[in-house]
């Protein structure tokens, strides 16, 4: 059945194997190729930021591992450990939050979607508004709060449903800078207390550093992986501690230099 | 030195050297928000009533001074009166109630069927695909050109005309609601696909809430051409109603009948409306 070569089979601790993918999209009469011929491994509990310009098919690969896509050509191929929960959740940019539902039936939705009773559900729910600072906005309309926390509305759905693999489109990119930083140092300490894994699309180096275990940085048109870097932080992470570290002054310059050279084709 | 006040809340002061000081200060709707804001509404909301009594004032003015044709535009006076007689009479009522049967009726069948027709065929592509352009050509044509073809198949009775208001507000409504659902975007069925969730909770949770508010407009717009097209066809082929009653006031000669007629009309239009905004009220708390 498998088209996979025979090292194909997942090996221990790789809970997303993406090999050789490629995503074609049609544009008028020609077509554009946005991704091309990824390969690449996300390791179980490992937080990998995928990097990139805008316009490099960093969201096509997430929205592929998210099946929200299917890839042109090559395999992904994802590990489900528990049937009891789901293998991944989405949170996307930015506009995802159903406006007609009150905050805390955002983060009912998907959880009543897995089977679970409405009273449980409900609990689950304000236990996770509550994790992300959002208690007492329970019964509020989205369009009724500002930016930021929308965008918490939409992680706490996303975390409730507990998945094996979080999947995160830009989540803070919408934010102004301010919110952005207080927002990291949340999924932060979220993330250390959980572990799940997470692939997290974003375009700011900083942002990849001070959350990434690795950093996958992708080249713009076709996409490809150019280059994965380890991030040496150790954790628990400090933002503040952090963004004031030497190593995270020269692994940011590396890393910009690397992306200048994909961003000026001379 | 004494400052030159242009307006309340600012004033400018001119100084020794040529240059001026420019003092911004709270204005009456700053130092009393609240009081302002309620002598502002009341201003407002007399104006709205003061208005069409200043007309129908003058109106009556005009009748009685001679001024206007008394066959043509028989006084206000005179038409409260002959709409007190009517309502003696029990003809109003009968008309009244002959018009607003008819118009929910064929309301409540044309749209309803449309909601649920449009929902069904705004989230399944193919049956969209084959079925728009034969909604569009068929909603293009004028509703009251096939009332002849209705009252030749059903005949006189009330069928035809029910019918006609059903038919009428089925493809407004349809239309909108299709417009609705093909408009949602993408991204809510994206979250949607990515909790898993069936079709039937993806069109209860999703579909048909984002689609809510198009619809409900379709809807009201609906209820005016429902009353629209009740008043043509009973203009031709009623013995009862709101349009008959304007309609036979013609051929009798008795102008006062019509206008009671043309004001009920318009009034029923005026309730539609505002049942239907009430409905939207209740229907979409997100957009309170």
């Amino acid at each position: 059945m498998s088209p996979l070569p025979a090292d194909g089979a997942a090996e221990a601790g790789v809970k997303i194997a993406v090999r050789k993918v490629g995503k074609v999209f049609p544009a008028g009469t020609g077509s554009v190729q946005a991704l091309a011929d990824i390969s690449l491994e996300v390791r179980d509990g490992e937080f990998l930021c995928l990097l990139g310009p805008s316009g490099c098919g960093k969201t096509t690969l997430l929205r592929v591992m998210a099946q929200l896509e299917r890839p042109s050509s090559g395999v992904i191929e994802m590990r489900h450990d528990d049937p009891s929960r789901p293998l991944s959740a989405v949170v996307f940019q930015d506009y995802s939050v159903f406006p007609w539902k009150t905050i805390r039936d955002n983060v009912i939705f998907p959880l009543l979607q897995t089977g679970m009773r409405k009273a449980e559900a409900r609990r689950v729910a304000d236990h996770w508004l509550a994790q992300l600072d959002l208690g007492g906005f329970e019964r509020a309309y989205p369009d009724t709060v500002s930016g930021g926390m929308k965008q918490r509305v939409a992680i706490a759905r996303a975390l409730a449903v507990q998945p094996e693999l979080l999947l995160m489109d830009e989540p803070l990119a919408a934010l102004d800078a301010q919110l952005r930083l207080l927002l990291q140092e949340k999924l932060l300490e979220l993330w250390q207390a959980h572990q799940n894994t997470v692939v997290f699309v974003t375009h700011s180096i900083d942002e990849a550093l001070l959350l990434g275990d690795r950093i996958a940085v992708m080249s713009a048109r076709p996409g490809r992986i150019a280059t994965v870097i380890d991030v040496p932080f150790a954790r628990p992470r400090h933002p503040d501690e952090i963004r004031a570290s030497p190593d995270f002054a020269a692994l940011r310059d590396e890393i910009w230099h690397r992306l200048r050279r994909e961003l000026q084709p001379a | 030195m004494t400052p030159v006040t242009r307006d309340p809340g600012t004033a400018t002061t001119p100084r020794a050297d040529g240059a001026t000081w420019r003092s911004i200060t709270p204005g009456p709707a700053e130092l009393d928000p609240r009081g302002y804001a309620r002598r502002r509404g009341l201003v407002e909301r007399g104006l709205a009533i003061l208005a069409p009594v200043v007309l129908i004032g003058l109106w009556q003015l005009l009748a009685s001074g001679g001024t206007l044709e008394s066959n043509y535009f028989p006084a206000p006076t005179t038409i409260a009166a002959s709409w007190g007689e009517l309502i003696e009479s029990g003809v109003y009522q009968e008309s009244v109630v002959a018009s607003v049967q008819r118009i929910v009726i064929g309301y409540l069948a044309g749209s309803l069927s449309a909601v649920v027709l449009g929902l069904l065929i705004g989230s399944v592509r193919l049956l969209r695909v084959a079925l728009e352009p034969t909604i569009a050509a068929l909603y293009t044509v004028p509703k009251l050109a096939i009332l002849p073809l209705l009252l030749l198949i059903f005949g006189l009775g009330e069928t035809s005309k029910i019918l006609l208001v059903a038919l009428t507000c089925f493809f407004v409504v349809l239309i909108n609601t299709i417009d609705a659902v093909s408009g949602v975007s993408p991204r809510y069925g994206d979250v949607g696909r990515s909790s898993g969730a069936s079709r039937w909770a993806t069109l209860r949770h999703i579909t048909l809430p984002a689609a809510l508010p198009q619809t409900i407009t379709g809807m009201r717009i609906a209820s005016g051409l429902a009353v629209i097209v009740i008043v043509g066809a009973e203009f031709v082929a009623a013995d009862a109603g709101l349009g008959f009653l304007v309609w036979n006031s013609w051929n009798l000669g008795v102008p006062e009948h019509m206008y009671v007629g043309i004001v009920s009309i318009s009034v029923i239009g005026v309730i539609a409306s505002m049942l239907l905004r009430g409905l939207e009220w209740l229907l979409t708390p997100w957009n309170r």
